[in-house]
């Protein structure tokens, strides 16, 4: 059992030379599927050490994970201190201390053990958790009106209609469309409501426009542009943990029978 | 439009920046959104340019690590404060070496200010084995070529050069 194990992790390692001394190439990759590399780089004249490519901090953070804020930094030291790392803020490269050519094995497989780590940091970026609200959103409201209406995805209210598309739009046989503009972030929520503000002011349509967003507290809208958006949209909707009332809401704004009222 | 179509849409270089090494890069230079940016550290060579096309405005990163024989050019869509990523090529020391990411769907669908998107939104090409030689001649002419983005002759040697 153990030479297939052995065998299975090494006949994916792959070592080549670089300038800087070598490349090393394991079988795990990212989240994006690159594989996920470490350097064998000459530090002096005896010692070596092992690093990163200079990508793995730099994509955290591009990924929006902010490393600077209190929870997280204490997170990455945590994880620095237990895989015997450092981060350089410079070469934006992360790091393992000066080693013997003895050493190097086992400082590889704690290093390698080091990025597999931070991949995780990234899932929980905002970007990430915002895109799956948004999917669920769309999924669970395609569901709600199936055979009902039809679900326009990235449309308007009205073919003349110009600005920021909704990111779904209802339309019931013989009722006004309505626009759902999904709340993940401060920009979504202004579109929304300048949106109402054209369908209304300019263009006299009767169609609704609503905003979903994922918490009612806890969201990336500004505390001001919400309470614009409860005053001048035709409905603000919170979703996570009531998502049966938020779609039964919809429902109605669309001018259907809502799901609650069905079952009542 | 989709993805694709915006990466070999023909666009026109309006602002080339230096080359530079030796200092981290600042987070204003290669901009996600309003709150992040990407930056490659100390010993990356990297600069940025501006292109357009058809009113849109794109920015593309140029960067490499001689010492590490890695490469990247990304070319991001800008919408007011964000940018969606759209393509990266790359090159790294693995089996992959030459390879470009495209993100799949139409421009507007994508997720702004992140580099990655879940696989299935990302699609990957590997261009072939070719060995790293790459100069700041060669990495403008290589992004530059992959991306269909003209005019870089409007810019002096000095600034295609240290």
């Amino acid at each position: 059992m153990k030479h297939l194990l052995c065998q299975a992790f090494c006949d994916a390692l792959e070592v080549r030379p670089v300038p800087v001394g070598w490349a090393i190439q394991t079988s795990y990759t990212d989240a994006g599927g690159d594989p996920l590399l470490m350097y064998l780089v000459r530090d002096n004249e005896k010692g070596w050490r092992v690093e990163d490519d200079g990508n793995q901090v730099p994509m955290l953070e591009a990924c929006g994970v902010d490393l600077g804020g209190k929870s997280r930094r204490e997170a990455f030291a945590y994880l620095l201190r237990e895989f015997g790392a450092r981060f350089d803020p410079e070469e934006r490269t992360l790091c393992s201390s000066s080693l013997s050519e003895s050493e190097i094995g086992a400082a590889a497989v704690r290093f390698m053990g080091l990025l597999l780590r931070l991949q995780d940091l990234a899932l929980l970026s905002t970007p990430f958790v915002r895109n799956a609200f948004r999917e669920d959103a769309i999924t669970a409201i395609q569901h709600a009106f199936e055979g009902e209406a039809v679900i326009e995805e990235k449309g308007q209210l009205a073919q003349d209609m110009v600005g920021p598309e909704a990111d779904v739009v209802v339309r019931a046989a013989a009722r006004p469309p309505v626009a759902i503009y999904i709340g993940t972030s401060e920009e979504r929520a202004l579109h929304a409501i300048v949106s109402k503000m054209e369908a209304q002011a300019y263009r006299h349509h009767e169609g609704r426009v609503a905003l979903l967003v994922e918490r009612a507290k806890t969201n990336p809208v500004k505390e001001k542009t919400l309470a614009l958006a409860y005053a001048r949209l035709d409905g603000v909707v919170s979703y996570r943990g009531t998502e049966r009332d938020a779609l039964a809401k919809l429902k109605a704004l669309a001018g259907l029978t809502s799901a609650l009222e069905a079952a009542e | 439009m989709r993805a694709l179509l915006a990466v070999r849409e023909p666009k026109v270089l309006v602002n080339l920046g230096a080359w530079s090494i030796g200092r981290k890069m600042p987070a204003s230079a290669f901009p996600l959104s309003r709150s992040h940016s990407y930056q490659v550290g100390a010993s990356w060579h990297w600069c940025v340019a501006d292109a357009r096309a058809k009113g849109q405005e794109f920015k593309i990163l140029i960067a490499f690590n001689a010492g590490k024989f890695d490469y990247r050019a990304w070319l991001s869509l800008r919408y007011g404060n964000d940018y969606a990523l759209l393509a990266r090529l790359e090159h790294h020391r693995s089996h992959k070496g030459w390879h470009i990411h495209c993100k799949r769907g139409p421009c507007d669908g994508l997720v702004r200010g992140v580099v990655k998107e879940p696989l299935d939104r990302d699609r990957s090409r590997t261009c072939g084995a070719a060995p790293f030689e790459v100069g700041h001649h060669d990495a403008l002419k290589l992004a530059f070529r992959s991306f269909n983005v003209s005019g870089e002759s409007q810019f002096s040697e000095g600034e295609l050069h240290l």
